[in-house]
């Protein structure tokens, strides 16, 4: 089985510097782009290839290239932004690629910002991400001495600079648009869309913005192609992708697999099952911001496409097990007071609704729940979704708000009843 | 025309507007916060949702925020739709979990957009029950008070703060549901724009201070349409009186001049009418030396028919800030050849040249929508946000403009407020302002400083650039002729440029140089205007009397023999050095002073007559752009003030045993406009004191007025008689006409169900453009245009400095520069201090800090004042603080040794 992503990566002995990473047949696909491709036959190569955005959304990373004004009437400054934020809770996967094989990543934002024109790329990295920034900081300093990056990139005409940027630590500075805001250095609201952020994003100019597990892929998109690349995934969806189980199983982490690995194997199989004594209750498959899925949902291959079908979000790919003996609504409550936490108060659904609703769940799991309490959460689940806020950050938090509330009904009104949480003793 | 369907009703739409915008300009209600026909559209707050359909058979729709939603074409959408509708209702509660629900004590209830908001949305139930945030609130000075537990954090406050009116010291901080709008710390607002938060927040969050001080609510206030009295731009004003004082001024919208935004100096600068200071009694002294005694009006009458009757000569001086009534009058007593204007000697000089210019053509005045609207400005020497404020708020909102097209380009609309400007970086590469000192405007303009002579210069270069028949100044250096080219390709590529100057650096080649480019510009098809900011209020109306300068009866003084001078709403002190003001007593015996509060003059006079003044009275101005425009009295005293003019009347009356003369206002008018050819078109424009809609005068009191006997009980049980009003068709009175008045006759902004100054809405055809009943403005200079075209030649030479002097220049402020507004309780708290602003080369020679006193010393007076450092002025000049209180007047620009003060500390 092919594992593209990974394949450099070993954790006890850290990452490649760049010399075996060459040796290794790193950056290969840059000599390749830039010595024989244009850069609409790279867009177009990785439209082909079926690539979909591995940040949350799904969108094809192909089609957002297109995106991007090219020729003469363009403007000459665009930017590329790897999305290394990851503060989606439960999710590690970018984490393991920042970490594990660094010039994977600037090999895949060379190849974005070749097929795009930008000229000055930056990874926003999450502020806890201490390791991977030193790792990062090397591997730059490793490709500015090799002419992987700055002037003239192997005696070509593309040149590029990069420049890592740690995050000052909010969650909404994830989503794209309030990123820009806060390396731009403003509040880190989401901005207005459209316009997208290909047409005025950084400072005004074409941005790109893309999640580090995508911009890992091009670089073998480019070197293998479109047929190899397509039949890397089970299903419809192409390529590999980075899964990850966390919760009470025997053996959490993270995995690279086919596209379309069903919740069930990554449970069972890669995560070895639940630990002693514990029963499978529910799963996030995304992290926070998906739906509870019960066991009914578990042989859902975990793709976009046939979660879409079903009315639901594979998210990050990287899911979060809920046991028998841990209390849902202190799970959801725990969710919900991070989203509350996290919101950027910019729209009032989500800066009054989560606040509400944190207040709520606190009252409910201290025992001071009153019945209308559940049609009130109702409620918020429903009006926080897609269409009525400003940004995405609300309906996350809405879903698992929504599916725990008719997932664990009982419990939530056995918490009213009883007015105490029947998971504490 | 494109149409859309709202609830399935066609409307008509305009290009490129969004659907909200499209709704309520059809008078729909349609709940709305973020957004605001001044700053645009964001998002944030989402009450404004509505229902959009793919097509007439989709009954479910999608939920869209009308705000941000562009209307196109054969769209269809609801408002009424119950997915929407709820939503909304849903918005108003979150809103309201932390609200404080107070009204009867708050200082916005009855006049609350959130309020009426709420109940448009039918939300009336909250079901909230945890505790709410609190904040701590803030001191934000004299004009703006601060009560954060009542926001609803619709961003508005920093969008306008910001964006629009160039603050930096008001932010949002925080996140989640504690978003806190404030500064950083305790301490008043900087920018002269603050006072519009209290209209922007519509909420009780922001509100007027000095209002708060003597509150009552708004339906408890009697208005009337009137005009700023503070500054020659004339925004339109509508002040609020109870209890014979003035408590507030809001905004009244003008399309054409200030839209939605006064400067601190006209919103606080008013209650000058409820000062200490304030003249009700009219004063007699006999001798100079004697203590001054209250007369009666009658009794002041005989005083001054009888120094009258006895004069051999009396003499009328005029004033810029009275009105053109009152300026008739004077004329009318005292004779043209004896009508002085009562302007110092540059001002005198300054106004007749302007009026030469804008009379003589071809350009055409620019109004302040003018401004916003061109797509090129350049600013030759005025320090315009101390002159002439809201003029730099429009360079602002001009700035906003053309950014707004540029980002047309990439499909970015006009009103995505934050994408507009997230797109667009750069400072205006359109907009020039070329000062003696820093500006403020910066931070969005091409701007660079000057001494005035070489801004002069820099004018003729760019107008010799356009048109060679203009002189070159000898001897420019590169750098400046690259920049008079630059500008002069900017200038040639616009449509519609606006060449903005003014008086207040007393350079008349400052004039001439602006006139030359835009009239360069004229000649090459352009419609180019021309824009000078001018002393007081009434400077061009003054300019219209034909009256002598002042500083002609000086020359003649001694020998002229007068017996009497009359001084009209004047502080001679202001136009006059000390010296020139003694020979002024000195040679006149008997000097009137007519006033509606005490200044220098008055108290020196032997017959101080108290009028009324604005606020009381009736009055015609006219605007630095010749625009004619009348400010209806609020209020009648109990005891009873004239306005100068009836006061003059009387004079007349008996002296020219005219016993019968101008019975009211509209008399005066039809005379003074038939002598005064100009301004024949403003006679057929007013609106007569006969006018009446549906056989109804229009109230000055709001239906719901209350205390009308309450408030004399004390005196008597009953209701006493609404005051006739002889002068205007606005009635002292609650009962009237209740729709919407002609625009120049709109007392205040009221629709039921839009309690707060959003019902504004309510009275445009579309939001943000002009009023239902918008008047044709009356605009003096728009015909009598000749083609032919005289440059003004003979360019100043640029400064050269002289060794151990300097060429002092006045300096205006905009709190304390203007005397009536100094009194204003309000504005006296942020007064600026006298000083002697210094470049930043200068000091460092002279080793001269910020702070160090040093003696001013022109011809043999001297001035003593603190130092303050501006980096960017040039060697060798200087810049005096100009009319603040207790500063003796100046003749400017003069050369003055400056030596550290012996006493230094
Ligand atoms: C609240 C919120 C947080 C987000 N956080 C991240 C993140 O940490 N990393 C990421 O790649 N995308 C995140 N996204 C998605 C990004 O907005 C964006 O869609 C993504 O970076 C695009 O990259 P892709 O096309 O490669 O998936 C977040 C979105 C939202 C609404
Ligand atoms: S949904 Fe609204 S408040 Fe929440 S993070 Fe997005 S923009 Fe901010
Ligand atoms: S202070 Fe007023 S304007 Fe500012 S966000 Fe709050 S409610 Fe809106
Ligand atoms: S800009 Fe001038 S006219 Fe307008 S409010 Fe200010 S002082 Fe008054
Ligand atoms: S008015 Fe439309 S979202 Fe606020």
């Amino acid at each position: 089985m092919d594992k593209p992503l990974t394949k450099n990566i070993q954790l006890e002995r850290g990452p490649l510097n760049i010399d075996d990473y060459i040796k290794a047949g790193g950056y290969l696909s840059v000599q390749k782009a830039v010595k024989s491709m244009a850069p609409s036959e790279v867009t177009k190569t990785v439209l082909e290839s079926g690539l979909m955005g591995r940040g949350g959304a799904g969108v094809s990373t192909g089609f957002k290239m297109g995106a991007v004004p090219m020729g003469e009437h363009a403007s000459k400054i665009k930017y590329l932004i790897a999305n290394a934020d990851e503060m989606e809770p439960g999710t590690f996967k970018d984490r393991l690629l920042l970490e594990g094989d660094p010039h994977q990543l600037i090999e895949g934002m060379l190849i974005s910002a070749y097929a795009i024109g930008a000229t000055t790329a930056y990874i926003f990295l999450r502020g806890e991400y201490k390791l991977a920034q030193k790792r990062l900081e090397a591997s730059v300093a490793q490709a500015y001495a090799e002419n992987y990056l700055g002037q003239n990139i192997l005696g070509s005409n593309f040149s590029l600079n990069l420049y890592v940027h740690m995050s000052a630590g909010r969650y909404i500075c994830g989503e794209e648009t309030a990123l820009i805001n806060a390396l731009e250095g403003k509040r880190a609201t989401p901005r207005a869309k459209p316009p997208f952020p290909p047409i005025s994003g950084l400072w005004g100019k074409p941005t790109l913005v893309q999640n580090v597990e995508t911009l890992c892929n091009l670089p073998h998109i480019i070197n293998h192609g479109v047929p190899w690349y397509k039949a890397l995934g089970k299903g419809v969806d192409a390529g590999t992708k980075i899964y990850g189980v966390s919760g009470k199983v025997k053996r959490p982490g993270a995995w690279e697999l086919p596209m379309g690995t069903t919740a069930r194997e990554l449970l069972e199989v890669h995560a070895g099952g639940m630990k002693e004594g514990l029963q499978f209750k529910a799963l996030l498959p995304g992290g926070a911001s998906t739906d509870f899925w019960g066991s009914d949902r578990l042989d859902t291959p975990m793709d976009f496409s046939s979660t879409a079908k079903i009315g639901t979000r594979m998210g990050t790919g990287t899911m979060i097990v809920l046991d028998d003996k841990t209390c849902p609504i202190g799970m959801i409550l725990n969710l919900e007071r991070f989203f509350k936490q996290e919101s950027c108060g910019w729209c009032t659904p989500c800066r009054d609704g989560l606040s509400w609703i944190a207040e709520t769940l606190t009252a409910i799991e201290n025992g001071e729940g009153q019945t209308q309490d559940i049609s009130i959460l109702a409620r918020h689940a429903r009006l926080l979704g897609p269409g009525s806020t400003f940004c995405a950050l609300a309906p996350g938090a809405a879903s698992p708000l929504q599916t725990g509330l008719s997932r664990f009904k009982e419990e939530f009104e056995q918490h009213i009843l009883t007015k105490k949480c029947p998971y504490q003793h | 025309m494109p149409t859309i369907f709202i609830d399935d009703k066609p409307y008509f739409i305009k290009e490129g507007q969004n659907l909200l915008h499209a709704a309520l300009s059809h008078g729909l209600d349609l709940p709305y916060f973020c957004w605001h026909p001044g700053l645009g559209s964001v998002g944030a707050c989402r009450q404004c949702a509505v229902q959009h359909f793919k097509d007439a058979e989709d009954t479910k729709g999608r939920m869209v925020m009308s705000c941000m939603t562009p209307a196109t074409d054969g769209m269809r959408v609801s408002i009424e739709h119950e997915t929407c509708k709820s939503f909304r209702a849903d918005v108003s509660e979150w809103m309201m979990t932390n609200h404080p629900h107070d009204c009867p004590v708050c200082d916005e209830g009855g006049e609350c957009h959130l309020q009426d908001m709420t109940v448009m949305t039918g939300h009336n139930y909250r079901q909230f029950r945890f505790k709410k945030r609190t904040f701590n609130n803030q001191k934000l000075g004299p004009f703006v008070n601060h009560e954060m537990n009542r926001c609803i954090t619709c961003y508005r406050c920093v969008r306008y703060y910001r964006d629009v009116a160039g603050g930096t010291d008001l932010n949002s901080f925080a996140s989640s549901n504690r978003v806190y709008f404030g500064r950083n710390e305790d301490g008043t607002l900087e920018n002269e724009f603050s006072g519009n938060l209290v209209e922007v927040c519509p909420t009780g969050v922001f509100t007027d201070k000095p209002f708060k001080a003597f509150f009552n609510r708004k339906w408890d206030l009697q208005m009337a349409p009137s005009v700023c009295q503070l500054c020659s731009l004339g925004c339109n004003i509508i002040p609020g009186e109870r209890f014979e004082s003035i408590r507030r001024v809001q905004n009244r919208y003008n399309h054409e001049i200030n839209d939605y935004f006064l400067c601190d100096k006209g919103r606080f600068g008013h209650s000058f009418v409820n000062s200490k200071e304030r003249l009700f009694v009219s004063m007699w002294r006999q001798k100079a030396k004697d203590v001054a005694s209250e007369i009666s009006q009658e009794e002041t009458f005989q005083s001054a028919t009888k120094l009258l009757s006895s004069s051999k000569r009396t003499v009328g001086i005029g004033s810029p800030r009275a009105s053109l009534e009152a300026n008739f009058a004077l004329r009318t007593l005292v004779g043209e050849d004896n009508f002085y204007d009562g302007l110092s000697r540059h001002d005198s000089v300054l106004l007749s040249k302007v009026k030469q210019i804008v009379q003589r053509g071809p350009a055409l005045t620019a109004s302040l929508q003018n401004v916003k609207e061109a797509d090129a400005i350049l600013v030759l020497g005025e320090d315009l946000i101390n002159t002439a404020p809201r003029l730099a708020l429009a360079i602002r909102q001009n700035v906003i403009h053309m950014a707004q097209k540029k980002a047309a380009a990439v499909g970015i609309a006009a009103w995505n407020d934050l994408a507009v400007r997230n797109f667009v970086r750069e400072k205006s590469d359109t907009v020039f302002v070329v000062t003696a000192s820093k500006n403020k405007l910066e931070d969005v303009a091409a701007s660079f400083q000057l001494h005035p002579d070489n801004i002069a210069c820099l004018g003729y270069a760019i107008a010799h650039e356009l048109n060679s028949e203009v002189e070159l100044p000898k001897g420019m250096d590169a750098d400046l002729l690259a920049k008079a080219r630059l500008i002069a390709a900017v200038l040639r590529e616009a449509k519609n440029p606006v060449i903005i100057s003014g008086t207040s650096l007393y350079t008349e080649a400052l004039l001439d140089a602006s006139a030359n480019v835009a009239w360069a510009l004229c000649r090459q098809g352009s419609s180019a205007r021309i824009c000078y900011a001018l002393p007081e209020a009434n400077s061009m109306g003054l300019s219209l009397m034909n009256a002598k300068p002042l500083s002609l009866l000086m020359e003649e003084i001694v020998a002229s023999k007068v017996s009497v001078a009359i001084v009209l709403e004047n502080d001679l002190s202001r136009r006059l050095s000390s010296e020139n003001l003694g020979i002024f007593f000195k040679n006149i015996p008997s000097v009137i002073a007519l006033d509606s509060f005490q200044q220098q003059t008055v108290r020196q006079s032997k017959l101080a007559v108290a009028t009324c003044s604005f606020s009381e009275g009736t009055g015609t101005f006219v605007n630095n752009e010749g625009r004619v425009q009348r400010y209806y009295s609020v209020f009648e005293r109990k005891e009873k003030i004239l306005e100068s003019w009836r006061i003059l009347r009387d004079w007349i009356r008996k002296s020219k045993k005219k016993a019968s003369l101008w019975k009211n206002l509209d008399e005066i008018t039809d005379d003074m406009c038939r002598e005064i050819d100009t301004l024949s078109a403003f006679d057929q424009a007013i609106y007569r004191a006969s006018f009446q809609i549906d056989g109804q005068k229009i109230p000055r009191e709001t239906n719901g007025y209350s205390g009308r006997t309450a408030m004399v009980a004390n005196l008597t049980m009953h209701e006493p008689k609404p005051l006739v009003d002889v002068d205007s068709p606005l009635a002292h009175s609650m009962e009237g006409y209740e729709g919407q008045p002609p625009s120049s006759l709109i007392p205040f902004f009221w629709e039921p169900g839009w309690n707060s100054v959003q019902s504004v809405n309510k009275y445009q055809k579309e939001i943000g453009g002009e009023l239902k009943n918008q008047q044709p403005a009356v605009r003096l200079f728009d015909k009598q245009k000749s083609k032919k075209i005289v440059f003004f030649q003979r360019p100043p030479s640029l400064f050269k400095q002289q060794s151990g002097k300097w060429q002092i220049f006045p300096r205006y402020f905009i709190f304390g520069s203007e005397e009536r507004a100094a009194l204003s309780l309000a504005i006296s708290e942020h007064l600026s201090v006298p000083c002697i602003g210094i470049g930043h080369e200068d000091a460092q020679k002279q080793k001269w800090l910020p702070g160090s006193m040093v003696n001013v010393e022109i011809d043999s007076k001297k001035w003593r004042l603190p130092v303050v450092i501006h980096p960017e002025l040039e060697s060798g000049m200087a810049l005096m603080a100009h009319g603040l209180a207790g500063m003796d007047y100046a003749e400017l620009p003069s050369y003055a040794c400056i030596r550290l003060s012996e006493s230094a500390t």
